[in-house]
C-alpha cells in the first residue's frame, strides 16, 4: 500500500472510530481510538501525530460547521460572548472553532503518536518499517 | 528507548485528558465542553420549523399525540387525564428541564449544591422561611387525596421518562456549564414549585421597616408616609359597595415591639421592587362591540430566561384548556377553556407577620406566648455544598412559624430574635384550583375552584361565554386587629385562639357583573375602608386608576383596544406630579438656555413613556433626584427602612409642601417642597448632556438568565416603553410576563397572547428568545385552541 493511502486510511479509521464510539462513550474516547490506531498502524512520529491530529480535527471541524450553520450561529455567538465576558477579551465564533479543533487535534495527535511509541519496534501492520534499532534517521527529501 | 518515551507521553496524555475533563472553578471541563459529540455544540439546535408532531407512549400503554403549532406551542391530546398529566410532565421537561429543577432547588434551599459556597446564605434563608418543610408536610397530606396524588405522580412519571431518555451529551447546556446532572423528579418538587411562586408573590413585607419608621419619625409623620387608605385609591370592589356583616371580627389594639432599631443585611432582603404587580380586567357585553365579554390579564414578574411561563394546550375527555403553565406544576395557570377564561393579579395583601421572641431564661429553649412558655420544635437543615462540606443549620419553629433571624443567622448583635408567621409556609393545595378552573363550565365552578386557593392571595378575574364577568380576591387571610401585621409585635402578646381566625372565603372581596360593566385589578386596595376586616399591604395607586379611567370611557371595545391598553405607556405619576413640579419650579425668563430647553421639552410632554422619547428620561431622572433629596432621612446605617410609594410623594408636593421631611437634615435652612423641586431640577440639569439617552436606553429593560452570571444568555436594552406604575409595566428587570386577551365575541373564546422569551429553554434554539421583539412592539400571537385531536391533525397536515 502506498504510504499516502496508508496515511489516509489511518486518518479515516481514527475519524470514523472516534465519531461512532463518541455516540455512546465519553468524549475522551477519541484518545483511545487514536492511540490504538497509532499502536497498530505505526509510522514515523510526525506522520502519526499528523494522522491523529487530522483524524480528530477534521471530523470535529465538519461536525461543528454543519451544526453551527444549521443553528444559524445562535449558540456559538452566545458561547463566544460568555467566554468574552469571563476572560475579559472579546472573542467571536472563529475562536471557538480554533479551540475546538486544537483540543481535538492535539489529543488525537498526541494519542496516535503515543500509541506508536508504545508499540516500540514491534511491527504490527504495514511493511518495511522499523528495520533499524536505535534512533530514527531523519531523511531530508530536499537537499 | 522508544517505549520509555511512549510511557512518558502516555502519562502526560492521561494528565492532559484529566485536566481537560475537570471543571476549574466556574469554568466547565474544557475538553468535554468543546467536544462536538458531548459539549455545547450538541445543544446547537438546528430546528427551523416550529411545527412538529410526536407521540408519547404512556405507562398505561396508551399513546398521547402532541402537535406543536406554528408558534411552537404544544397541544397535548390524551385519552384520559392520567396520560394527559404524564404527557404534560414529559413535554415540559423536554422544553424546560434545567429551569424546573433549578427553581425547585432554589425553593428547597439547595442552590449550594450547584453553585457552591456562594449559595449558602441564600439556602439558609430559604430553609429558615420553611418552604421545603411545608412542601414535605403538604405531600404527606396528599396520601388521603387520591386525585391530587395521581395528578402529581403522573406528571412526575412523565418528567422522569424524559430525564431517563436523555444521554449525558444531550443534557441542557446549563448542566454542562455548571457541571452537574439532573436528579429524578418527585411530586414534592411540584409542590415546591408552587411554593416558589408563593414566595415570589408574598415573600416581601415591611413589618420591620415600618417598625423602624414609626420609632424614628413618630406617629404623625408615619401615618402620612404609609397610610392604610390613601386619598385617591380606586379599589377593586367599587367604592360604596355594601359588605355583608362579618362573622369573624376580633377587637383589640396592636402592640408594637419595643427595643432597638432593626437592620437586615442587604442580602437577606427579598423585596419585590416597588410597583411590581399585574393587571387584569374583564369587560361585560355592555362595553364591547360584540356584546360579549373580553378578558385581559398581564401578570408582572421579574422577567427571566427561560420564562416562568410555558404555553400549552391540554386536552383529554372532559378536559380542554389552553394558556400558560408553570414548568413543574400540572395544569394551565392562566388561560381559557371552551366556556370560561380566567387570569390573576397579585392580591398584595400582607400575609407575612413578624414577632419578637421573649425567652424564659438565658437557655433560650422556651419562649413565651400569653402566660405560658413553649419549647421550640427544632428542625435540622443539612445544606450540601458543591465540592465541599455540609452545612448544618438548626431552625427553631414556634407555634406561629419559624425563627428566621436569631444569633445564628443575621449575626448582628442588635437583632432581636424574630419569628415569622407566613401563609406561604402553611399547608395548602393551590394546584387543585387550577385543575378545577381548567375544567370549569360556569361561574359556580369558578367559585368552587377558588376555594382551594389559600396563598398567595390573588385577584382572580373571570369571564364566560354566557356573558358573566366577575372578580374575587381569594386567599386565606388571617383576621387582624387594627394595624395587626403592620409592625413587629411581641409574640408574648399573641392570643393563640384569635390567631387562628381567618376571613371566611365567602367574605373575601368579590363582585359579579357590576353595574359599571367591567371588573379590574392592578394590585390596588381590594376594597374601600368600609370593608369590615382590617388589612394592609404594599398596594399600587397609579396603574389601576389609569386602567379604570380608560375602561370607564370605553364603548364598543374590541380585543385590539384591550391590546392597546395593555401596552399603554401613560405615566399617571408624571401626569399628576409634573405639572406641580413645573409650576413650583417657576423657571425664570433669564434662566440658562439649557434649563429652558429641558423645561420646554418637559412642558410639551404628553406623559407617554415611549421608548424613543427623551422627556421620560428627564422626568424620571428629576423624580429620582427629588426622591433622594426628600428622603435623605432614610439614608442611615443603623436601620432598614422602606421608601414611601411614589404616589405619596406626588401627593405631598401638591398638598403638604411644608411637610417635615422636605427639610434637608444636613442644612441649617428649612426647605420646603418647592426648594427641593428647584434643587433636584438643578441636579438633573447638571447631569444632562447631549449623550443623555432616550427612554429605552436610560431605563434599560433587560431579561436576565436565571443564573445571573450567564449574561450572554440574557437580553438588555429591550426596545420597550413603559415603566413601573404604568400599565405597560416594563421596568428595569420586571414587566408584563404574559399578555393575554380572551374575546368571547364569536360566542366561543378566541385568545391572543405573548410572553417575553420563547417556548424553548435552550439558549441554542431559535425559539429561546423569538417572542421578545414582538412582545416589545406590543404584538400578540393568536392562541390556537383545537376542539379535538382531529382538528389538530388537520392543522398539522397543512
Amino acid at each position: 500500500m502506498p504510504p499516502v493511502f496508508q496515511f489516509v486510511l489511518k486518518v479515516l479509521i481514527i475519524a470514523v472510530g472516534a465519531v461512532i464510539l463518541g455516540i455512546w462513550l465519553p468524549w475522551y474516547i477519541i484518545a483511545v481510538v487514536a492511540l490504538l490506531t497509532g499502536f497498530f498502524m505505526g509510522n514515523k512520529p510526525g506522520n502519526n501525530f499528523l494522522a491523529g491530529f487530522l483524524g480528530i480535527a477534521l471530523p470535529w471541524l465538519i461536525m461543528i460547521t454543519w451544526k453551527d450553520i444549521a443553528n444559524n450561529g445562535i449558540l456559538s455567538g452566545r458561547i463566544a460572548a460568555l467566554f468574552s465576558e469571563s476572560l475579559s477579551i472579546s472573542i467571536g465564533w472563529p475562536a471557538l472553532y480554533i479551540i475546538t479543533v486544537l483540543i481535538g487535534g492535539m489529543i488525537g495527535g498526541l494519542s496516535c503518536l503515543c500509541g506508536d511509541l508504545l508499540a516500540g519496534e514491534t511491527n504490527y501492520i504495514g511493511k518495511g518499517r522499523r528495520s533499524k534499532k536505535g534512533m530514527y534517521k531523519v531523511k531530508l527529501k530536499y537537499k | 528507548m522508544k517505549r520509555i518515551l511512549g510511557i512518558i507521553l502516555f502519562a502526560l496524555l492521561i494528565l492532559l485528558i484529566y485536566v481537560l475533563n475537570t471543571p476549574m472553578g466556574a469554568t466547565p471541563a474544557i475538553g468535554r465542553f468543546f467536544s462536538p459529540t458531548h459539549g455545547f455544540w450538541k445543544n446547537a439546535d438546528g430546528r427551523k420549523d416550529a411545527r412538529e408532531r410526536l407521540t408519547i407512549k404512556c405507562p398505561s400503554g396508551n399513546k398521547v399525540t402532541v402537535v406543536y403549532d406554528e408558534h411552537r406551542v404544544p397541544h397535548i391530546f390524551a385519552s384520559n387525564e392520567d396520560d394527559l398529566f404524564f404527557a404534560q410532565g414529559y413535554i415540559t421537561a423536554r422544553e424546560r428541564l434545567w429551569q424546573m429543577e433549578f427553581q425547585t432547588h432554589f425553593a428547597a434551599g439547595r442552590i449550594s449544591e450547584i453553585v457552591g459556597e456562594k449559595g449558602i446564605e441564600l439556602d439558609r434563608y430559604n430553609r429558615r422561611i420553611g418552604m421545603a418543610k411545608v412542601a414535605e408536610e403538604t405531600f404527606r397530606d396528599f396520601a388521603d387525596d387520591t386525585l391530587s396524588l395521581s395528578i402529581l405522580e403522573n406528571y412526575t412519571a412523565g418528567v422522569n421518562k424524559y430525564i431517563r431518555s436523555l444521554k449525558s451529551s444531550e443534557l441542557p447546556i446549563e448542566y454542562k456549564l455548571l457541571g452537574y446532572k439532573p436528579e429524578p423528579w418527585t411530586p414534592l418538587k411540584c409542590i415546591l414549585l408552587l411554593k416558589y411562586m408563593a414566595n415570589t408573590l408574598t415573600g416581601g413585607d415591611t413589618d420591620l421597616e415600618y417598625t423602624n419608621a414609626l420609632r424614628i419619625f413618630g406617629r404623625d409623620v408615619f401615618d402620612k408616609l404609609y397610610p392604610d387608605f390613601p386619598q385617591d385609591q380606586d379599589p377593586i370592589i367599587p367604592a360604596g359597595t355594601k359588605f355583608a356583616r362579618p362573622q369573624e371580627l376580633v377587637s383589640g389594639n396592636q402592640q408594637v415591639s419595643a427595643g432597638t432599631l432593626y437592620k437586615i443585611p442587604e442580602k437577606h432582603q427579598f423585596e419585590p421592587p416597588a410597583g411590581l404587580g399585574s393587571n387584569n380586567w374583564a369587560l361585560s357585553g355592555t362595553k364591547t362591540a360584540s356584546g360579549k365579554p373580553i378578558l385581559s390579564n398581564d401578570p408582572h414578574l421579574v422577567l427571566s430566561f427561560p420564562s416562568i411561563w410555558l404555553q400549552m394546550q391540554l386536552h383529554a375527555p372532559g378536559y380542554n384548556a389552553v394558556g400558560v403553565t408553570i414548568p413543574g406544576a400540572p395544569g394551565i395557570i392562566i388561560g381559557h377553556n371552551e366556556n370560561i377564561a380566567w387570569g390573576v393579579t397579585n392580591g398584595t395583601v400582607d400575609v407575612r407577620d413578624w414577632y419578637s421572641i421573649q425567652y424564659k431564661n438565658d437557655n433560650k429553649n422556651l419562649y413565651r406566648i400569653g402566660d405560658s412558655y413553649y419549647p421550640f420544635q427544632n428542625r435540622v437543615e443539612n445544606i450540601i455544598v458543591k465540592n465541599g462540606t455540609n452545612v448544618r443549620d438548626t431552625v427553631r419553629w414556634t407555634l406561629v412559624g419559624p425563627v428566621v433571624y436569631d444569633k445564628g443567622f443575621g449575626k448582628n448583635k442588635e437583632y432581636e430574635h424574630l419569628a415569622m408567621r407566613w401563609q406561604a409556609n402553611v399547608k395548602s393545595n393551590e394546584m387543585m384550583t387550577f385543575y378545577l378552573l381548567n375544567k370549569a363550565e360556569n361561574h359556580q365552578d369558578y367559585l368552587l375552584a377558588l376555594n382551594h386557593f389559600e396563598c398567595p392571595a390573588q385577584n382572580f378575574v373571570y369571564a364566560d361565554r354566557s356573558g358573566q364577568i366577575a372578580i374575587k380576591q381569594q386567599g386565606k387571610l388571617p383576621v387582624h386587629i387594627k394595624e395587626g401585621g403592620k409592625f413587629i409585635t411581641p409574640l408574648a402578646n399573641v392570643d393563640l385562639n384569635a390567631i387562628n381566625a381567618f376571613i371566611p372565603f365567602n367574605e373575601n372581596p368579590y363582585i359579579l357583573n357590576p353595574e359599571r360593566g367591567f371588573v379590574s385589578s392592578a394590585n390596588q386596595h381590594p376594597t374601600d375602608d368600609t370593608y369590615p376586616y382590617y388589612y394592609q399591604g404594599s398596594f399600587e395607586y397609579q396603574r389601576n386608576r389609569r386602567i379604570n379611567n380608560v375602561l370607564k370611557d370605553l364603548k364598543k371595545a374590541t380585543a385590539e383596544d384591550m391590546q392597546a391598553l395593555q401596552n399603554d405607556n401613560y405615566s399617571m405619576l408624571a401626569a399628576e406630579a409634573l405639572p406641580v413640579m413645573l409650576e413650583k419650579l417657576a423657571l425664570k425668563g433669564n434662566a440658562p438656555e439649557k434649563h429652558k430647553k429641558i423645561h420646554k421639552s418637559l412642558s410639551e410632554w404628553n406623559y407617554m413613556a415611549d421608548e424613543e422619547m427623551l422627556a421620560p428620561t428627564l422626568f424620571y431622572e428629576w423624580w429620582k433626584h427629588l426622591e433622594i433629596l426628600t428622603w435623605d432621612e432614610f439614608d442611615r446605617d443603623d436601620a432598614t427602612l422602606e421608601l414611601p410609594n411614589a404616589y405619596i410623594l406626588s401627593r405631598l408636593i401638591k398638598s403638604d409642601t411644608g411637610f417635615a421631611l422636605f427639610d434637608i437634615k444636613d442644612t441649617p435652612a428649612k426647605e420646603t417642597a418647592a426648594d427641593l423641586i428647584r434643587l433636584s431640577f438643578e441636579d438633573m440639569v447638571a447631569q444632562f448632556t447631549e449623550e443623555t439617552p432616550d427612554w429605552r436606553h436610560y431605563k434599560n429593560s433587560r431579561i436576565m438568565h436565571l443564573v445571573p452570571q450567564l449574561t450572554a444568555f440574557s437580553r438588555t436594552h429591550i426596545p420597550v416603553g413603559g415603566y413601573n406604575h404604568i400599565v405597560n409595566a416594563a421596568s428595569e428587570i420586571w414587566g408584563p410576563s404574559w399578555r393575554m386577551i380572551v374575546d368571547f365575541g364569536k360566542g366561543k373564546p378566541e385568545a391572543s397572547g405573548i410572553y417575553p422569551a420563547g417556548q424553548s429553554g435552550n439558549p441554542g434554539s431559535r425559539f429561546y428568545d423569538n417572542w421578545i421583539d414582538p412582545w416589545a412592539a406590543g404584538q400578540y400571537n393568536p392562541v390556537i385552541f383545537f376542539k379535538n385531536l382531529d382538528e389538530a391533525l388537520q392543522y398539522s397536515k397543512k
